[in-house]
């Protein structure tokens, strides 16, 4: 499935970005869920730390994408149904958009 | 450039009842206009990715390809699941006929002025293909299914419409 090869891939490309991430001794690594729902970002506004992962999920019948604003991460296109999973690292970027979609913003504040 | 389909479709709902009527048609002819009126604006895509140079609406462009080929693959899939098939019509035909005399107009223009076009163009035909949509076809829908797909059509044209005004102010 194209999906599923896309989220390896995608999973593979940000641990590769993340080469030797040393977590705060304790520290546990979360997923987040953000949904992709009538053309916004839910929640829009959330609190992730570095090495955290995040699951963008398109339920709309649009493609969208999550992209840093600086462009320090990409989900990609995001078909109806679809997901990405991205691990948070020091080098993203907290601001971003839907790249089909420009009206679309939200904010991810990036905790170390 | 005033968009010539938005006058069509304004002249088209003040029709009185006995004559052509869009509140008249059938869900599958409703499908049909559906499937035509994305068809124009993909067209219309293709033209500006062909005619224009400046990035923004390219990517306009793009997005306008993508959405209307994910809505037509939806409202294929749903046709498909119902066993129908979608029915030409009157309103079919004048969108289809009023349109390629828009591909012509602005397949005459470039730069600026074809940018321009383009944009205001967008813009009115998702206001008047909107207006449509929300005050004629979906009250006039039986199908649930039928009407819930055209209720995720609108809430993507209205970002189009969104996203259109935007790029007619930064192309002035």
């Amino acid at each position: 499935m194209i999906a599923n090869r896309r989220r390896v891939l995608r999973l593979g490309a940000a641990a590769a970005m993340v080469p030797a991430l040393a977590l705060p001794a304790g520290a546990q690594s979360r997923l987040h869920q953000i949904a992709i729902h009538g053309f916004l970002f839910g929640p829009d506004r959330l609190m992730v730390r570095v090495g955290d992962k995040v699951r963008f999920t398109n339920h709309d019948l649009a493609p969208h994408t999550a992209t840093a604003t600086d462009g320090s991460w990409d989900t990609g296109t995001l078909e109806q149904g679809q997901h990405a999973d991205l691990m948070v690292t020091d080098a993203w970027g907290g601001d971003y958009f839907c790249a089909h979609h420009p009206a679309m913003t939200a904010r991810l504040e990036i905790m170390a | 450039m005033k968009s010539f389909i938005a006058a069509a479709l304004v002249a088209a709902t003040a029709m009185p009842a006995f004559a052509n009527d869009p509140a008249q048609l059938s869900d599958t002819e409703i499908a049909h206009v559906a499937y035509v009126a994305d068809n124009i604006d993909i067209r219309y895509a293709h033209l500006a990715l062909a005619i224009s140079t400046t990035p923004e609406i390219h990517e306009f462009a793009r997005t306008m390809i993508r959405d209307h080929e994910a809505v037509n693959e939806a409202a294929l899939a749903l046709l498909d699941k119902l066993g129908a098939e979608a029915q030409d019509n009157f309103l079919s035909q004048k969108l289809a006929a009023d349109s390629e005399e828009i591909i012509n107009r602005l397949s005459q223009l470039r730069g600026a002025e074809f940018d321009r076009a383009y944009a205001e163009n967008e813009l009115g035909y998702h206001q008047a293909v909107n207006n449509l949509v929300e005050h004629t076809f979906i009250p006039n829908i039986d199908h649930p299914e039928v009407k819930a797909l055209f209720e995720q059509g609108l809430e993507i044209f209205k970002a189009h419409e969104g996203h259109a005004e935007m790029m007619v102010k930064a192309v002035q």
